[in-house]
């Protein structure tokens, strides 16, 4: 394990080796066929039936997981621990020897359920029976879309625009088969046999499949090509940063802390988005600054991603996702808040009752062929409080990759449309809204659809770039690489091994 | 590994004396730089430099908090940061250089 600073450095407590070995006691058991650090060995019902689940998995993963990949070594991290420093290592594996395990954050003693109607009342080692439905439906929700992703992205590695890129593919893609692992624990763990019959049907959804769909609509689209998965790892794994949030707040512990460690992986998930959405920004502003260019179809002439296109995906990927939200008014986010199941993004750092039962909260729906605000009770418009904190991050994100037109000296900027705007959930659904906020006729949005969102041609365009790069420190035309090495050399490190 | 005391005799140390000036998070992503800087897997880079992609494939922290957390490290002296979003570069201070070569051992 790579040293850390120790203690004396560190600080807030730790004032001896001895403290932070206590610290490091919830590292993670690799000698069990299934590594955690829930003492699984204790449980040997529950390890039966998780060692039961486990061929299923890894045939789930061989069915559905990257193709063409199982021989391949991939330079991978692995959870050691479930504190933040110094909490991975890294080293060559094949992806089928993964050790996908489970892991929760360490128990606080003396933890309280901290919003609705059981506040104050300690949290929940066992799933109260008035809440068991609800919360196992919560857990399945989530845990659907982990092996979703996994199916919708297993194409991408015949197209990688890099090694380092397939790399960061592939590590996204077996942290949510942990994910999967995740929420398996809970439903084996506290929901008996409905959760293990959940837990089956969990390997048995398939991603896009007619007959048996993922859940949610997002989850059950393509993505065909790596521009989608970097919009698809910004934009949607980050509704799914919200939602772990609001769940790490619940007063069912177990599933709290199983959160808390889950989000810990997915910020990486979401750099990789960011950061493949600004690298392609940079090539792209680079050869516009450098050729003077200014016409989309010039940066297409040149085998490059221009900035109007980048924007309709952005269109696209934003708004499909603030659907992943669900409607404004829920009555269902309500008894999830009031139950303490699922709380707000920051519950703890946000100054009220943590009740709400007289607050309101601002939202807007259309009224008379206008965009009207509206103040509705706060209870009941949880889903679209968390959707706002998901679009204030959000624009953080595009503010910094507006840097980089910035930079180079070009004008254009990406934004955000107005939260209307193609929208099939919630107070929108079934109104045309333009990018910029306006209420516009059917008409009217047919004829502008190709301007704001990508068209066929765009994505047939975008396909064509996608040629597949594996030469160690190669990079596709389309994209920079992640950093700029010494002296231009090309940056070297074998992120995957071919057999 | 056996942790390596960087305290001197005199019982002061730049970096001990900075860092208790920033948060813990800010402390732990210091670590993770100083790890990062002297063996960080993307290659080639001058010794000592760091670059955002290792550093936040390597700790658990989001991309608005890395920033935020890096700004404070930068405030209180131990870290330099050059090139542009996203391509920095981050590097110790030389006076955190100096104490770099028996913390990162």
């Amino acid at each position: 394990m790579a040293r850390v600073l120790g203690p004396s450095l560190i600080g807030n407590g730790y004032e001896s080796m001895a403290e932070i070995a206590e610290t490091t006691q919830q590292a993670i058991d690799y000698s069990q066929r299934i590594p955690n650090n829930v003492h699984l060995s204790t449980d040997r019902t529950l390890q039966r039936a998780l060692e039961r689940w486990q061929p299923a998995f890894l045939n789930w993963w061989d069915e559905t997981g990257p193709v063409h990949t199982s021989s391949l070594q991939v330079y991978l991290r692995t959870a050691i621990s479930v504190d933040r420093d110094g909490w991975a290592n890294f080293g060559y594996v094949r992806m089928p020897e993964y050790r996908w395990g489970i892991f929760l954050t360490p128990r606080e003693e003396n933890r309280k359920v901290n919003f609705g109607d059981h506040q104050g009342e300690a949290a929940w080692q066992e799933v109260p029976g008035e809440y068991r439905s609800t919360l196992r439906r919560i857990i399945v929700t989530q845990g659907d879309t982990e092996p979703a992703s996994v199916e919708q992205q297993k194409l991408l590695g015949a197209t990688c625009p890099s090694l380092y890129d397939l790399r960061n593919l592939f590590q996204v893609n077996v942290e949510e088969g942990r994910h999967l692992w995740a929420m398996v624990y809970l439903l084996h763990r506290y929901f008996g046999r409905d959760g293990r019959e959940e837990a089956e049907a969990l390997l048995q959804r398939r991603s896009g499949d007619p007959n048996n769909p993922r859940i949610l609509t997002a989850f059950n689209e393509k993505t065909s090509h790596w521009l989608a998965f970097f919009m698809f790892t910004f934009f949607t794994d980050r509704d799914g940063k919200f939602q772990l949030c609001a769940l790490a707040e619940s007063g069912f512990d177990p599933l709290a802390r199983t959160t808390k460690f889950m989000l810990t992986e997915e910020a990486h998930h979401m750099y990789v988005g960011e950061s493949g959405v600004a690298r392609v920004l940079e090539r792209t502003c680079e050869l516009m600054h450098d050729q003077k260019l200014t016409d989309p179809s010039q940066v297409r002439a040149q085998g490059l991603i221009d900035l109007e296109t980048l924007q309709r995906f952005v269109n696209f990927h934003y708004s499909v996702t603030l659907d992943l939200f669900g409607a404004d008014i829920s009555s269902n986010a309500a008894t999830f808040y009031t139950g303490g199941l699922k709380g707000r993004y920051g519950e703890m750092k946000i100054n009220d009752d943590h009740s709400l039962a007289s607050d309101s909260y601002l939202t807007q729906e259309v009224e008379n062929g206008k965009i009207v605000d509206h103040q509705v009770p706060a209870l009941t418009a949880l889903n679209a409080r968390l959707r706002d904190d998901y679009t204030c991050e959000i624009q953080a994100g595009l503010d910094r990759w507006n840097r980089i037109p910035e930079k180079f000296g070009i004008p254009f900027r990406i934004t955000l449309p107005h939260p209307g705007f193609h929208r099939k959930i919630g107070n929108f659904a079934g109104q045309y809204v333009s990018p910029d906020g306006k209420l516009i006729s059917k008409e009217d949005w047919e004829r502008h659809v190709t301007e704001w969102l990508p068209s066929e041609d765009d994505h047939e365009y975008v396909g064509l770039l996608m040629r597949r790069v594996v030469e160690p420190g190669k990079f596709a035309n389309w994209i920079a690489p992640p950093a700029k090495g010494i002296n231009g050399m090309p940056l070297e490190f074998e992120y995957v091994r071919f057999a | 590994m056996p942790f390596t005391n960087p305290v001197s005799n005199e019982g002061s140390s730049f970096v001990r004396d900075r860092l208790q000036t920033v948060s813990v998070p800010a402390r732990k992503l210091f670590a993770v730089i100083l790890r990062e800087a002297y063996r960080g897997p993307i290659r080639p880079k001058s010794k000592g430099i760091a670059t955002p992609p290792e550093i936040l494939e390597a700790c658990g922290l989001d991309v608005g908090e890395f920033y935020l957390l890096l700004n404070r490290l930068k405030e209180a002296g131990l870290i330099q940061v050059s090139n542009a979003y996203p391509f920095e570069e981050i590097q110790l201070t030389p006076e955190a250089a100096v104490e770099a070569a028996t913390l990162a051992e």
